[in-house]
């Protein structure tokens, strides 16, 4: 080897932080003043690199940093000036909930139903479904008092409250009765009746299968009972 | 220091502070015990040949 190979073994054995050198290393050095010069300058420089890099990463952080972080964050956050208190919120809400319930309570009736209307007379052709109040609940109140809409219908609010109700079939010869029903009878608890379209009741094709029994012969595990 | 590769130079920090052996940073950083001990060798060299 010539001595640029020696010292790039020097270099190498530096950087790796190897304490020995091989010994034909060792024996070049000590005949080869260049080269004992290079190890010796490799020797200081990377001394100094390991000194440095601890004292880099072993740094303190500054007196100045967190406070300069605690600045930034309270720079970003939202002044609290901008933010509507609790109570501001809760006052809010509370009016919110008054006007909605006074609504509720106070809306205006589009059609009271009187006892000679609750059935429609023309759609003949579709059944009426009935719903029943309990009885105790049957006082009458405009505000509670379901909206009729076009014969043989009803809206989507009231057929959303239909649906949690009892319902009735009533084929349309009974219609004329079953109105007369509704309109003598109101102590038995039916307050109102709502018309609506009933499905359309298309023939639905289906197929009856032939069921075949076979004649089977069942003996019994039992011996003893032969 | 900063014109060192990230990688590199996340090894030499760590391998320099008091504390952290070769296996802990092996560790710290979910790499092989050799890959650390090469990317501290090249780290090191890199830095000796800058500074020369």
């Amino acid at each position: 080897m010539n001595c640029r190979q020696y010292q790039e073994r020097i270099l190498d054995a530096f950087a790796a932080g190897e304490a020995t050198f091989p010994d034909a290393l060792v024996e070049h050095k000590r005949n080869c003043w260049a080269c004992r010069a290079y190890c010796e300058s490799q020797a200081s420089l990377f001394y100094s690199i390991d000194e440095g890099v601890k004292a880099i990463a072993n740094e303190e952080a500054p007196q100045s940093l967190v406070p300069g972080v605690r600045a930034l964050l309270n720079d970003e956050l939202p002044s609290p000036s901008s933010w509507m208190s609790a109570w501001e919120v809760a006052a809010v809400a509370a009016a919110i909930l008054a006007v909605s319930f006074g609504w509720v309570l106070y809306r205006p009736v589009r059609h009271t139903v009187s006892p000679n209307d609750r059935v429609p007379a023309h759609s003949a052709e579709s059944p009426v479904a009935v719903m029943r109040r309990p009885a105790e609940g049957a006082r009458p109140s405009p505000s509670r008092e379901l909206k009729r809409t076009s014969a043989g219908a009803v809206g989507h609010s009231a057929e959303s409250s239909a649906a949690a109700m009892p319902q009735m079939i009533v084929l349309p010869e009974e219609r004329a009765a079953f109105a007369r029903f509704v309109a003598d009878a109101p102590e038995q608890g039916v307050v109102l009746a709502v018309t609506r379209a009933a499905p359309s009741n298309e023939d639905v094709p289906f197929q009856i299968a032939v069921l075949e029994i076979h004649e089977l012969e069942v003996q019994s595990l039992d011996p003893s009972w032969e | 220091m900063e014109e060192l590769p990230e990688k590199l130079r996340l090894v030499l920090l760590l391998a320099a502070m008091q504390g952290y052996t070769l296996e802990e940073v092996s560790g710290i950083l979910g790499i092989p015990m050799g890959t650390v001990k090469s990317r501290l060798f090249f780290a090191r060299k890199q830095l000796a040949e800058k500074l020369r």
